[in-house]
């Protein structure tokens, strides 16, 4: 039987900040509490993702139209369904399951950070202490067995809604809704987390972006791994053809040599 | 027997011997790192090679008190991991050749002859004249395209080591040069790469050029003969220099 693609939409209008995703993703993952204090920047605590926080509430303040506005977003690792942090990985410690997760094996990783050079949404966080690298994991080991994620099923308006992927697109897009994720580009194809409004569709226009580009979602987000890529595969032709017009200049070179020879005998 | 000339001094065949020991670790190492994003069959192979190095590794460790599992790598991982310092030890142990050279030919600076004698186009017309055409040309010590490996080699391996060491150091640089560097690194180690396999074979590949490869490595001189019809410019000097001395 095929494997059901997952996602999770994060409905920016109905989500009241309250955090309790944020701590149950500490809770379900066992992950150590932050040393935190007062972020001047805002309510945002702690400031940004850690090795220890792989997911955060940010409060994105500022005004529109003459009005103040103030949003919530949850951020995490979105799971791209090219995951090119995946295929960054010299070890192949990040796992791209079909379920739409993208999991780092910790056994796996060795520090190496390539990941984070390949992620446009600057998720994965190296950690100097374990010299690994760890970000949010879709709870694949509940969804695997059954139960929605930790995050989803803390959320107290629904405002998180877990369910296979296709269904959750058609779902939000009938009702009206602007979906971000469904399809993103081709360096991170569609994304897991999906990212849904009605009410903040606008949000933006006036200085010509959209509404996800003011949550930090770029409209065309790239890494650093496609030159990386390139180079090893140019490489491996550059070196394939050194080898080949070695051995052609070979073949040319003793034909040369034959015929002198034979040139110096019947002269 | 034949009279032999000198062409290389201990310094330039202790250097070349330890380059070449440490180009291989370097190449080895690397290929062992980004075994798994090679293309079939090299990932295979290169890939076993981190098994290989990974599963004693991973006894050692246990022997030495640690299980790997407490570590936290497998054998895969692990082989890579070990991979990884070798590879920066030997960049290091590289510079280190590269400097130790520098200084002991620094008192013969002013004997480099880097332009080609007779002129750049000249220097272009003899390369594809015996290449090609199997004419005997006239070079010096070093042919154009020696001049130019030599001078790639240098700039190459000063882009690798500093590329290297962002990418070791990359705390403290911002995300995009690291990113930045590691592309470059990528690149510059794969124009290595071919670059060494034309070296290789233009230096034992053809079998009239084989005097050389004994005395780069071993005797540091070559038949008289051999000299006279390969690099006569320099002959010519050497004979010249002899009979000053
Ligand atoms: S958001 Fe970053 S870490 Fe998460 S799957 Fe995409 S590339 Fe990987
Ligand atoms: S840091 Fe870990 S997960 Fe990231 S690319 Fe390196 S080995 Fe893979």
């Amino acid at each position: 039987m095929p494997v059901t693609e997952y996602g999770i939409v994060v409905n920016l209008d109905t989500c009241i900040g309250c955090r309790a995703c944020q701590v149950a993703c500490k809770v379900w993952n066992g992950l150590k509490a932050e040393e935190t204090s007062f972020n001047p920047q805002g309510y945002t605590n702690p400031p940004d993702l850690t090795p220890n926080t792989w997911m955060i509430m940010q409060f994105l303040e500022g005004v529109e139209d003459g009005e103040p506005f103030w949003l919530f977003k949850k951020h995490q690792c979105l799971h791209c369904s090219e995951a090119p942090c995946a295929k960054a990985c010299p070890v192949n410690a990040i796992e791209v399951h079909p379920e739409g997760a993208v999991v780092i094996r910790s056994d796996r990783c060795i520090g190496c950070r390539y990941c984070i050079e390949a992620c446009p949404y600057n998720v994965p966080r190296y950690d100097p202490k374990t010299n690994k690298v760890y970000k949010c994991t879709l709870c694949i080991d509940r969804i695997q067995n059954g139960l929605q994620p930790a995050c989803v099923e803390a959320c107290p308006t629904d405002a998180l809604e877990f369910g296979p992927w296709r269904e959750l697109v058609e779902k939000y897009r009938a009702a009206g809704y602007e979906v971000y994720g469904d399809h993103v580009n081709d360096y991170v194809g569609h994304t897991h987390y999906l990212y849904v409004t009605r009410k903040y569709r606008s949000l933006g226009a006036k200085q010509g972006k959209k509404w996800y580009e003011v949550l930090g979602l770029p409209a065309d987000p790239r890494g650093r791994l496609p030159g990386v890529q390139l180079g090893r595969e140019v490489g491996v032709g550059l070196a394939a053809l050194a080898a080949l017009g070695a051995v052609a200049h070979a073949v040319y070179w003793r034909a040369k040599r034959m015929e002198k020879r034979s040139g110096s005998k019947g002269g | 027997m034949a009279r032999e000339i000198r062409l290389f001094s201990e310094l330039e065949i202790w250097t070349h011997k330890h380059v070449v020991h440490f180009a291989a670790a370097l190449i080895l190492t690397g290929l062992i790192i980004s075994a798994a994003k090679l293309p079939s069959p090299l990932d295979s192979f290169f890939g076993w090679l981190a098994y290989a190095l990974g599963t004693p590794a991973s006894y050692l460790a246990k022997a030495l008190g640690y299980s790997p599992f407490e570590q936290g790598y497998s054998a895969y991982s692990l082989g890579v991991q070990v991979a990884r310092v070798i590879h920066r030890l030997a960049g290091v142990g590289m510079a280190a050749i590269g400097l130790v050279w520098l200084l002991g030919e620094l008192p013969r600076i002013r004997k480099w002859q880097i332009w080609p004698e007779g002129g750049l186009g000249e220097a272009v017309r003899n390369l594809a004249a015996y290449y090609l055409g199997r004419r005997s040309v006239r070079f010096g010590k070093y042919n154009l395209g020696q001049k130019l490996w030599i001078l790639s080699v240098f700039i190459g391996f000063a882009i690798l080591f500093a590329t290297g060491m962002v990418m070791w150091f990359r705390s403290s640089f911002s995300p995009e040069t690291v990113a930045l560097a590691h592309t470059i690194h990528v690149w510059a180690a794969w124009l290595g790469i071919a670059g060494l396999i034309v070296h290789v074979y233009l230096a034992i590949g053809i079998p009239e050029h084989r005097p050389m490869v004994r005395a780069i490595f071993r005797t540091g001189t070559a038949p008289e003969d051999f000299v006279k019809h390969h690099h006569p410019l320099y002959y010519e000097k050497a004979a010249k220099e002899a009979e000053e001395a």
